[in-house]
């Protein structure tokens, strides 16, 4: 039987002890493993004397370790006795089996971390045995799990006595990775530029790698993290190391015994840079003609504003103000998301990563314009009720732009309706009125008041493709052909909810609180709050644009999802994001 | 993120002859756990040490409804917006009652009774802001104890209004049967330059604030009676630090800080708030700590750590005993 048991010096909370032997023994059931494990092939041993005492049985022969066995072991060098713990651990089917993708059978990537003679502390009433035979502890890594495993072995009988597992833990760290984070952190050209000089490889401490670096510090990635820490005169600098990804996350200074501002991890530091320096102050972006400034808010996502092509104004802003998702076989059951900043913000799905600039390349590899790509996830995503969305934003050198969004799954369930709220503000290069028309299937009509139309399938387009046109007074504008699936994104059709409103600056211009419902499935979606019967013909407008997305999970059809895969024994997150947005196409005049 | 909705539970019981009457029933699938303060004084302990909350009653009310043995108040309650009352049935399954009222602020957490057996409650957004307005975050409600029904009881005043950038108000509530005190904190209006927060001592006879405490963001909060006199005991929301302040015989704030220690610095311990702070046993303080940034929360599962400190009477202060990890789903 195992059971969840923690060393006195563990950080092992009680719910841990009660919930994991629950997990395991989940495991064991399935595993059909028994209550005492049978040892593993072994070599000829001595008799073990029934009732043994303390008095240790002579070792023989150490076990071999199985053919199959994917766990690595310590890479240092062991005596008999702790040689003879590791193996009869590492062949345990249990030890196995939790180092074992329970869905498809891969082995996951695991690795002895240390092995002990155990100490008094180490024995609990689990493995109480321990104090009349010889035991030693056996840390086990995995590396994709970010867990621990505790593995207490009798190495006179040859068995595996209690197995502790610790989800979220990593245990010391043997000789080789303590060096290899330290190469890291030394080499790290952010540490030199901290520092100011280059540090001697034997400088940097880990004084507290297990107790003053939190066990939560790769909360994002879930990775093992260390931090090695340049010791100064009166502050610390940490280097945060990702031994997974075997790189430098982050650098942070801390004042000895400053709780105040908490310790610096991988999630704290992320959070509090791009907050200061994308919440905090609007960025300016000049490229292929285009000009912008951008700026991430409290809950209406990434904001563009003052947005020019070649000089000429085209939007006073555009932004993302909300998603709503509900659950079809849910009734009313369903969430509004706002996104935006880690921080002091209205928003439930944040930005954890900066926003990201790079270039757009047609088939032939020639670069025709640019992307600004913002990544909003919550930490626990994939896991169901987890949800992840992404804001795009793509500009052509032609004159062309996109305004994206899509869902990367999770969510809470399989029946999801995703609606994304956008909200784009057109403006007229002479500050003039603008009118918007529809293509009625044989000509452009004017929308003379301020309306919705949602669009389905069999809504005619011109034969280019476009469904709307903003016309400024001199009959320059932009053609609007929204998405059918035809951008080559993997999106499906955005069937969206199209309205059309008055400009006002009380509707919008401002961060907007959650605006409709979760789970209207018709034109309720928001925006239709703002007609009121206003003429928009040469006016100054705003567009809101609804797309409505369904996920799916059927194997080989997955949109608007997400899935954990295993990869070289480490666990991936697969994704099935559903694009969508239209693309704004300049009229030739 | 945050995990605000949702105060926990307060266990009531009530006469074994009264029958339950099922409103509506729904199994609980949340965790649960009974808050009432433990009875059992601790012999070494002067009799004057401990918290002031011997007088809490249960709402009168309660007794007409015929719930059940044992009744929990909840703000978390999945499927349910506001406050619920559960209990569990002979059956294994849970009873629970909504007052029609008790969703009229959208989402509700921090809760807390007086000796009357009136609920004081305050709202906090929950996922989004589309129940709950940034203005009346600031806003405290009060379940009468006779009729259930619950009503505006306060608007606290703010140093600047809840906006898109901090949507909280009100984020803690306690009460002291000594001074008859209802004592709030809210960080409605801090930004992430200021920090702008009060704690308040409200009178419950007259719904008047007595005296306020200004400039601190202050989460969970409860009264203690130590070796040294009174005080008010508060989590702050900026950090993973407990602080405290003098109170007087009245029951009023004294202005000078104390720092107690941060959650931080136990072993294991976490950068998290103190969503609440309670006292189960007379020399025990149990805080429960969450992350929190400002932020709004997406559902999804929760992480909470409760860590548990003993009260030095000889120094007046606080020492750790233990920590530990409360998971769920919301």
């Amino acid at each position: 039987m195992l059971h969840g048991l923690l060393p006195a010096d563990k950080n092992m909370t009680t719910t841990k002890r009660l919930l994991l032997p629950i997990l395991i023994l989940s495991l064991l059931l399935l595993a059909g493993c028994g209550k005492q494990e049978t040892p593993a092939p072994v070599a000829p041993t001595a008799p073990v004397e029934q009732g043994a005492t303390q008095t240790a049985p002579a070792i023989i022969a150490i076990p071999t370790l199985s053919p199959a066995n994917h766990i690595t072991p310590l890479a240092e060098e062991l005596d008999e006795k702790q040689q003879l713990a590791q193996n009869v651990a590492m062949n345990s089917p249990l030890l196995q089996k939790l180092t074992t993708d329970p869905k498809t059978g891969q082995p996951l990537r695991a690795e002895v971390f240390g092995v002990y003679p155990a100490r008094e502390s180490d024995i609990t009433s689990e493995s109480e045995i321990c104090k009349t035979v010889t035991c030693y502890r056996v840390d086990i890594y995995n590396w994709a799990t970010n867990t621990t495993y505790v593995v207490m072995v009798d190495i006179d009988n040859q068995q595996v006595v209690n197995v502790d597992a610790m989800p979220e833990t990593s245990p010391e760290l043997p000789p080789h990775l303590i060096r290899e984070a330290m190469d890291i952190a030394v080499n790290a050209p952010e540490v030199e530029k901290e520092l100011g000089f280059k540090p001697d490889p034997d400088a940097p401490t880990m004084a507290g790698v297990k107790t003053t670096f939190n066990n939560t510090a790769c909360e994002l990635s879930h990775h093992l993290c260390v931090a090695p820490t340049f010791e100064m005169k009166d502050k610390a600098l940490w280097a945060i190391v990702d031994l997974t990804d075997k790189k430098l996350v982050a650098v942070r200074w801390t004042d000895y015994g400053d709780y105040s501002g908490g310790l610096p991890t991988e999630e704290t530091v992320e959070r509090q840079d791009i907050f200061e320096e994308y919440c905090r102050q609007s960025h300016e972006l000049e490229k292929d003609g285009w000009r912008m400034d951008f700026i991430l808010t409290a809950s209406d996502g990434l904001r563009l504003s003052d947005v020019a092509f070649q000089g000429e104004p085209v939007l006073r802003s555009v932004k993302l103000v909300d998603y709503h998702v509900s659950y079809s076989t849910q009734d009313q059951f369903g969430y509004s998301d706002a996104i935006g900043c880690p921080m002091f913000s209205s928003a439930a799905v944040v930005a954890m990563s900066p926003p990201e600039i790079g270039p757009i390349t047609d088939d032939d590899g020639q670069e025709i314009g640019f992307y600004i790509n913002q990544d909003f996830v919550h930490p626990l995503w994939p896991q169901p009720c987890n949800y992840r969305y992404n804001q795009r934003y793509e500009f052509y050198k032609d004159g062309r732009f996109r305004v994206m969004a899509a869902n990367l799954g999770r969510g809470c369930g399989n029946d999801a309706v995703y609606r994304f709220l956008y909200r784009i503000d057109p403006v007229a290069p002479d500050g003039g009125g603008q009118t918007f028309a529809q293509w009625d299937g044989s000509e452009w009509k004017v929308w003379e008041k301020e309306q919705w139309f949602k669009e389905t399938p069999d809504t005619p387009l011109t034969p280019e493709g476009y469904l709307y046109r903003v016309t400024n007074q001199d009959d320059s504008g932009y053609y609007i052909e929204p998405n059918r699936g035809q951008f080559g994104d993997g999106g499906r059709g955005d069937n969206a909810f199209t309205y059309v409103v008055k400009h006002h600056p009380d509707e919008g211009d401002a961060d907007m609180l959650t605006l409709g419902v979760c789970c209207n499935l018709d034109y309720r979606q928001g925006p239709e709050v703002f007609i009121d019967g206003e003429s928009i013909v040469d006016a100054d407008i705003v567009i809101w644009y609804v797309p409505v997305v369904e996920n799916d999970d059927r194997p080989g059809h997955e949109y608007c999802w997400a899935d954990k895969v295993v990869e070289n024994g480490m666990y991936v997150t697969k994704i099935w994001p559903c694009w969508s947005g239209p693309m704004f196409i300049p009229i030739s005049k | 993120m945050a995990v605000i909705a949702g105060g926990g539970w307060w266990a009531m019981r009530q006469r074994a002859s009264e029958q339950p009457t099922v409103a509506a029933v729904t199994p609980v699938t949340s965790q649960s756990q009974d808050l009432a303060p433990a009875s059992t004084p601790e012999a070494t302990l002067p009799p004057n040490i401990g918290p002031p909350t011997g007088c809490i009653h249960r709402p009168a009310f309660v007794s007409q409804l015929n719930l059940g043995d044992q009744i929990y108040i909840g703000t978390n309650l999945k499927g349910y917006t506001g406050l619920t009352l559960s209990a569990q049935q002979p059956d294994g399954r849970v009873a629970v009652y909504q007052h029609p009222t008790w969703d009229d602020a959208g989402n509700l957490a921090a809760y807390v009774l007086d000796q009357a057996g009136n609920i004081y409650v305050a709202p906090a957004p929950f996922v989004s802001l589309d129940e709950n307005l940034p203005e009346e975050q600031n806003n405290i409600y009060k379940i009468d104890t006779h009729t259930g029904v619950m009503s505006l009881f306060i608007k606290l005043p703010w140093a600047q209004p809840p906006n898109t950038t901090n949507p909280y108000g009100v984020m803690g509530l306690t009460y002291d049967c000594d001074a008859h005190s209802l004592y709030a904190s809210s960080v409605a209006g801090s930004t992430y330059d200021e920090e702008l927060g009060r704690i308040f001592q409200i009178d419950p006879a007259t719904a008047t604030v007595v005296s306020q405490l200004d400039g601190v963001d202050a989460f969970g909060l409860a009264a203690y009676r130590g070796a040294a006199g009174k005080r008010l005991y508060f989590g702050s929301a900026r950090n993973s630090g407990i602080r405290s302040v003098a109170l007087d015989e009245t029951g009023a704030l004294s202005a000078e800080q104390r720092l107690e220690f941060y959650l931080l610095q136990a072993p294991g311990g976490q950068d998290e708030r103190a969503k609440r702070i309670q006292f189960p046993k007379r020399d025990e303080m149990l805080v429960k700590g969450i992350e929190f940034n400002y932020t709004l929360r997406a559902a999804s599962d929760f992480k909470e750590h409760d860590y548990t400190y003993r009260y030095d009477p000889a120094n007046d202060a606080w020492e750790f005993v233990r920590m530990r990890l409360r998971e769920g789903v919301q």
